[in-house]
């Protein structure tokens, strides 16, 4: 009885040695450390080629820079952009990435872009070259979007410090115009997140990108007056505030404009009755959120919010940026179809 | 168990003369905190005013007031007080009548597994992006749905008997969960999972007039029905030999009772998500002030448990900015205060 449980054990101890070096991955061909947004330094190859991008914002960027080519992972709000298939039409190809480690050690890419700083942690622990890009405000954004640059090397570096400097042109513009008026005659700006119909109270949180262009473009954000930490806001607070402007954004956009527009509590309220509920331009990715194009969002948001001190041609400024950061040229027709909000032949998201 | 034991944990019964005069404080304390939801709120509207709008829906009053208070007591408030009082009595009710059915004072309304569905069938629909009617209607079928294989089951082994029902809901209600599991995992973290976390908390937030003009109906239905069988409960919790003896079809008013409890939770859960702990302790509140008498019982349980919901409601609008979601409130109020009522009742309980 002793002998075939021996055997049985040695048998057992042998596949576990061996299974133990299936697990052991080639290191990639490791020549240059950089730091991602939390501050750990990451091995990456010399030249990325493949990238898992888990973050949508994240993959805007790529797209917008014109790294769509080295995406072979991707998340699926950026796959059903319309926006997104136009400027890199290859990315309904491109597969839905999980980030599950078996299935990343598979694939093999040279880079993991993640927005959580557990999962950059885990799969670097596997072995995988991740990064944790997380950016929430303009700063953040300008140093995320450096990183990137330098991840990617050659042009991209010049992006995105020509990127860098854009928001900073832009801010001076509006400031210009705007920057002067007294706290008591600022308007109220409410904002409508609406990256899916989730009503009409759902918002963002005070300390956030949609405070930052509001403030720098001559508005009061309402999260701010309503002191609020998370992302939906009480309706009775909201109206209590009367907003003088209402900014909808996301690809819910016009079906919760009629919502607003249709609803009997609000058409009391000075946006509505003054007529500035506004949708927000949406491209690669929603301008009021945390793509490339939040650069423009600045200038779209002087625009609406001070109509009469600040004017923009958005078209050509849209042309523009669309030629210089992704390479394409837009017609007017099209550019004015991402500014309402609509894909580029005018498609509708909802 | 027996109703004795019932009636040992519950103290004596009520008379006749006191029960009324419970019954007709309870309903005047229904009224009284109706008109209180109506009028009070975050946004700020002066009592005298809300009552002048409440009146000029009768009578001709002129308005001196804003069209939004007006829009914010019918729009915002009432729809959410309505809800209140139907989610709150029928979930009470059906708490009831399940805890008489299977003759056990700690069973809930979600025994059988309703609310595990509901929340399954509406993460699918949120997993899908689709709208809040869908969530709703996929909310409602998918609680169906789970009471049906929960039915099902003792069918399969040729045992109705109660205990076996309820070994069938543990089974379901578990597998529900890791179901809920799976759709959980899959979610986008950034957004349809918070959504999912947020529907399930349970809120009223976006209650419409429209949702009630489908879901009253079946609310009161399946209420009124169970009303009337609130004798045979009675007569069933004496056991299932002794109710045959009495002339109770015992499979199909257990059949009945099921279907009607099932309607009821399945209803307040699609309205306004999972809400815990009403269908557990009002009942047993119910019992102490007018005794285990189902025939006494079930009506007050359904007025205390409309009072208990809006007083909820109100609580979960007005103390922060952020609406607290109903059933963290229920839970922090109802846990601590069914410890309460069981130390009241320590000297009954054998």
């Amino acid at each position: 009885m002793k002998k075939p449980l021996i055997l049985l054990v040695s048998l057992v101890l042998m596949l576990a040695v061996s299974a133990a070096g299936c697990i052991d991955v080639g290191q990639p061909a490791s020549n240059r450390t950089i730091t991602d947004m939390t501050g750990a330094e990451v091995v990456i190859p010399a030249e990325i080629h493949t990238v898992v991008n888990l973050w949508p914002a994240s993959n805007s960027v790529m797209l917008c820079m014109g790294a769509g080519d080295k995406l072979v992972g991707t998340t699926a709000f950026t796959k059903k952009l319309f926006w997104s298939q136009k400027v890199y039409p290859g990315i309904v190809d491109v597969p839905v990435a999980t980030d599950n480690v078996e299935e990343l050690l598979t694939l093999s890419p040279d880079l993991i872009i993640t927005p959580q700083q557990k999962t950059a942690e885990t799969l670097r622990a596997a072995g995988l070259p991740a990064i944790c890009l997380m950016f929430s405000d303009y700063d953040t954004m300008k140093q995320a979007f450096t990183i990137l640059g330098q991840a990617f090397g050659g042009e991209y570096i010049e992006k995105a410090a020509k990127w860098s400097d854009l928001v900073d042109q832009n801010t001076a513009r509006v400031q210009a115009a705007v920057g002067s008026i007294p706290e008591d005659k600022k308007p109220v700006v409410y904002y409508i997140q609406g990256q899916s119909n989730q009503g009409l109270y759902a918002t963002f949180s005070a300390n956030s990108i949609m405070e930052d262009w509001t403030e720098v473009s001559g508005g009061i954000f309402a999260s701010t007056l309503l002191n609020l930490s998370g992302t939906t806001a009480s309706a009775e607070d909201v109206l209590a505030l009367n907003p003088d402007v209402v900014i909808i954004g996301g690809p819910a956009q016009h079906e919760l404009y009629e919502e607003l527009m249709a609803a009997e509590e609000w058409k009391g309220i000075n946006a509505v009755k003054n007529g500035r509920v506004y949708t927000n331009p949406n491209g690669l990715f929603p301008w009021e959120r945390f793509g490339m194009e939040s650069a423009l969002q600045i200038l779209f948001a002087a625009s609406v919010i001070h109509p009469d001190l600040f004017q923009v041609d958005m078209v050509s400024e849209v042309q523009d940026f669309y030629k210089e950061f992704v390479g394409i040229e837009l017609t007017k027709e099209e550019a004015q179809n991402m500014i309402k909000g609509y894909g580029p032949k005018g498609e509708d998201y909802t | 168990m027996r109703s004795d034991i019932a009636g040992k944990i519950s103290g004596r019964a009520a008379s006749s003369a006191k029960y009324r005069m419970i019954m007709v404080c309870l309903v005047i304390l229904l009224i009284g905190i109706f008109f209180l939801s109506l009028t009070v709120g975050r946004y700020s509207i002066p009592f005298f005013d809300s009552i002048a709008i409440l009146l000029a829906r009768v009578f001709p009053i002129e308005p001196a007031w804003t069209q939004t208070m007006e829009a914010v007591i019918f729009n915002l408030r009432l729809p959410r007080t309505i809800a209140a009082v139907l989610i709150g009595g029928g979930l009470a009710l059906s708490g009831a009548a399940y805890q008489s059915m299977f003759k056990n004072p700690l069973v809930s309304p979600d025994l059988l597994g309703v609310s595990s569905g509901a929340c399954i069938g509406a993460s699918l629909a949120i997993l899908y992006s689709m709208g809040p009617v869908i969530i709703q209607i996929w909310a409602f079928i998918g609680g169906i749905i789970a009471v049906s294989i929960t039915v099902a089951v003792p069918r399969l082994m040729h045992n109705s008997s109660t205990l076996m029902l309820v070994l069938s809901g543990v089974i379901v209600g578990g597998l529900m969960s890791s179901i809920m599991g799976v759709i959980k995992y899959t979610a986008d973290a950034d957004t349809a999972l918070a959504e999912m976390v947020y529907w399930a908390m349970g809120s009223l937030a976006d209650v419409k007039m429209i949702d009630l003009y489908y879901i009253a109906p079946c609310i009161l239905a399946a209420g009124f029905v169970l009303l009337l069988f609130r004798y045979r409960l009675n007569v069933l919790s004496l056991g299932e030999e002794e109710a045959k003896t009495l002339g109770v079809d015992v499979r199909n008013v257990r059949r009945i009772i099921i279907v009607c409890a099932t309607l009821l939770t399945a209803s307040a859960v699609c309205l306004a998500g999972t809400i815990g702990w009403v269908g557990l302790v009002i009942p047993h509140l119910g019992r102490m002030l007018v005794g285990p008498d189902n025939r006494k019982l079930l009506p007050a349980a359904v007025i205390l448990g409309a009072v208990f919901m809006v007083m909820i409601d109100i609580t979960a609008r007005c103390l922060t900015s952020a609406e607290l979601p109903l059933s963290i409130i229920t839970g922090l109020i109802g846990a601590p205060f069914y410890f309460y009522l069981l130390i009241r009742q320590r000297a009954s309980i054998t």
